[in-house]
């Protein structure tokens, strides 16, 4: 698990950097290691730009969140998982490896009851801000695992989706979309 | 309202129309798959673009039947021409849209899968009974009624609708032509078949320039407020004038009367439509695939997508090696004036890329590149119009920012995006020095090297290019060569599974291997291009530069400079 620090100076800069997230008014400092921050298309280019001591603040991601970015990185910069292709074809869990398994299933998807999914959003903004390819494309692959053989009503139910069309609209798209239901 | 507006197809409006109402704006409906709070509406829409970004087409149609938000979302973005790539990334069969374009894909795909399951069982019903479900299908765009409030998806449908001579003035409309073939040149470009025409079912702008068959839109005379390109009569023209007067003096120029006496032109008889012709086809050549950007699609294929497409960005067909597939040889002549030296042809076979065959929609075109190695170009417009904007070496206009190196432009990825914001900005600053014209059907663009350019077709149109080197730009070229190693272009750095080790070897000793045939074949020319190339490094050392004759680039008013 990353290392949460309470004192920036007894980092070894030139190994380590310290990301700090956005929680006020005590936000929370996370020692990685250069090698593994670079995971982050965003942190990536910013330690080329810049030398020295790096203390990035992370805008936009709590200390929660950024745990678990960071939790994937270091798992994964020297193990990096296979690519998984689009569109997902079948169900994610059959081209993931274990450790992908529990790292979605624990906490991005509580308990892995679909319905708690608040979390797996939280990493995907977050990968998204850090550009961390592989986490967005597993995250995103997760929510498209959730919807896959869903009809739009259960869809609906799973994610909060308030239905705003009139019947008449309603209607068109059913038509439109009776080719998914035809075998 | 401007006269070309026209509603949004799915409904969507400027963001002020929600009147301050947060809860309207489109991310904010789509329950708690809203990925983006309190970020922009550009990062909102690439967030949630990569959130669906796994999802195949049944999930996606399911998805867009949950509520509006969603439905528009899914229409109106970039995803189903991104699915599209995934489920086809090398050759693209459009399909009226593309959405129908990858359900149709997507159940070929399961075909191909039922087949293998099927192997020894009964083919012809599997066959039958799946395929049919993507044939009956249409999409028919819906204006919910709760409208989309979103900045970003209004001002792409803005540039997919805006007329593309946006800010030329309008003179006159264009003389008929003698035996004028306007159902040909304008027409059709609407629908491919009578069952297209589906009533009002496709979201098909019908703007100016691409008037329908039965009412073809006027053509104008253009007047800009940028100097006018010069016109010049170019079967009359000699080379050394040619050289003397514009490339050496660095001016751009229409040539009339060469491009109209090539067989290309009488073939393709103005018509976008005859570009797939069997007579410009070597033998069973017809279906070869042809480089369309990331992606192939043979002359018929791009045809049918051109024709019916509306994306703000049509996918343009640029190929280099339409050689091969087209009677190239008999189809046209290099224009004379530009045939003279065209240096790289020492190289042989070895030369980098060098010509392309250009096809595209009205609306297509390059946003402002500079060409590469430095060379010279011509192009030659062979069916529809294109508006040319051009501006002097080092002096990229507002809105385009080159990287150190020269290797990267950065500038708005919509043609239309840059005219709607730094075409004013470009002509006020510019304005001296900058050049535009529309060239017309079988005339010739030169473009000076080093010039800035940006091109839009005004009608669907097809083209040939070349880019060249002569005496006249001889030096420029040596020197790039040499000094910009990593931005040789032409040297298959961009082949499908280009070996980046091989390209950097090859880029390393380009500028000496063509020197080196250079030498063999134009001893006098070379020696004397490597003397200038010594003399104004050594005026550079010596910071004096002006006391050097630099004779071969004396147009150049601050001597021989590179500023990139």
């Amino acid at each position: 698990m990353p290392e949460e620090i309470s004192d920036p100076s007894s980092v070894d800069f030139t190994k380590f950097i310290v990301l700090q997230s956005n929680d006020h008014p005590n936000p929370t400092q996370f020692k990685v290691s250069r090698e593994a921050a670079k995971m982050s298309g965003l942190i990536k280019d910013m330690l080329e730009d810049q030398e020295g001591d790096a203390i990035i603040p992370v805008p936009n991601v709590t200390g929660r969140t950024l745990r678990f970015a960071l939790d994937y990185i270091e798992h994964h910069h020297n193990n990096r998982a296979d690519a998984i292709e689009k569109p997902l074809k079948g169900k994610i869990e059959d081209v993931i490896s274990e450790w992908d398994k529990n790292f979605l299933y624990t906490h991005l998807v509580k308990n892995h009851d679909e319905k708690q999914h608040e979390t797996l959003i939280d990493v995907i903004m977050a990968a998204n801000f850090l550009n961390i390819k592989d986490l967005l494309d597993l995250t995103c692959a997760c929510v498209a695992s959730m919807i896959k053989g869903k009809t739009p009503e259960q869809i609906r139910a799973l994610f909060n989706i308030e239905n705003d069309f009139t019947p008449e609209e309603e209607e068109k798209i059913k038509e439109e979309n009776r080719w998914c239901e035809e075998s | 309202m401007q006269h070309w507006y026209q509603p949004h197809p799915y409904g969507v409006l400027p963001k002020g129309n929600a009147m301050g109402d947060e809860s309207l704006q489109l991310c904010r409906r789509m329950g708690s798959l809203y990925t983006a709070r309190d970020r922009s509406e550009a990062d909102e829409l690439e967030c949630t673009l990569e959130l669906v970004s796994f999802l195949d087409p049944i999930s996606a149609c399911r998805l867009s039947s949950t509520c509006s938000a969603w439905y528009a979302f899914l229409h109106v973005s970039d995803f189903w021409k991104r699915l599209y790539q995934s489920l086809s990334p090398e050759r693209l069969r459009f399909r009226k849209d593309w959405k129908t374009s990858c359900i149709h894909a997507w159940e070929a795909h399961r075909i191909q899968q039922t087949k293998v399951l099927l192997q020894n069982g009964d083919m012809t019903t599997g066959r039958r009974s799946v395929s049919a479900r993507a044939v009956n299908f249409t999409h028919r765009p819906m204006r919910c009624d709760r409208p989309i409030f979103n900045d970003i998806l209004f001002q792409s449908w803005m540039c997919t609708i805006m007329p593309m001579d946006y800010r030329l003035i309008k003179v006159a409309p264009m003389p008929r032509k003698e035996g004028d073939k306007a159902s040909s040149s304008y027409g059709g470009g609407e629908c491919s078949s009578d069952d297209d025409m589906g009533a009002g079912s496709v979201c098909r702008p019908r703007h100016a320039e691409r008037g329908a068959a039965d009412a073809p839109a006027a053509r104008w005379q253009y007047k800009s407020k940028l100097k006018p390109i010069p016109r010049a009569d170019g079967s009359r023209m000699s080379p050394d004038d040619f050289q003397a007067t514009y490339e050496r003096a660095g001016v751009p120029v229409i040539l009339t009367g060469i491009a109209t006496q090539w067989p290309i032109y009488s073939i393709l008889q103005g018509s976008f439509r005859r570009m797939a012709q069997p007579e410009l086809f070597r033998g069973g050549t017809q279906d070869t695939p042809m480089r369309c950007e990331h992606t192939t699609m043979t002359a018929a294929e791009y045809l049918e997508y051109a024709t019916t497409q509306n994306d703000e960005r049509p996918i343009y067909l640029f190929d280099a090696e339409f050689g091969d597939a087209l009677r190239a040889d008999s189809l046209f002549t290099v224009p004379p004036m530009c045939a003279v030296d065209d240096y790289f042809n020492v190289m042989g076979k070895d030369r980098p890329k060098y010509r392309w065959l250009i096809a595209g929609p009205a609306r297509g075109g390059s946003s402002f590149h500079v060409d590469p190695n430095m060379t010279h170009a011509w192009n030659a417009c062979l069916t529809g119009r294109k508006r040319w904007i051009l501006f002097p070496p080092n002096e990229p206009p507002p809105g385009v920012h080159p990287s150190e190196d020269m290797s990267e432009v950065t500038t708005p990825v919509s043609l239309t995006e840059w005219l709607m914001n730094f075409y004013d900005e470009s002509v006020a600053k510019l304005k001296n020095c900058g050049y535009e014209g529309v060239c017309e059907e079988g005339e010739v663009m030169y473009v000076p090297a080093g010039w800035w350019h940006f091109v839009v077709n005004l009608e669907d149109s097809v083209a040939l290019t070349q880019n060249y080197v002569s005496r006249t730009n001889l030096p420029k070229v040596i020197q790039f060569l040499r000094t910009m190693k990593s931005s040789i272009s032409g040297v298959d750095e961009d082949a499908d599974g280009a070996n980046m080790q091989m390209v950097a070897r090859r880029r390393e000793g380009f500028a000496e291997e063509f020197v080196a045939a250079m030498r063999v074949s134009h001893r006098e020319i070379t020696k004397d291009a490597e003397q200038l190339l010594e003399d104004a490094a050594t005026a550079r050392r010596n910071k004096r530069p002006r006391e050097v004759k630099v004779e071969m680039l004396e147009a150049e008013s601050d001597g021989f400079s590179f500023s990139f």
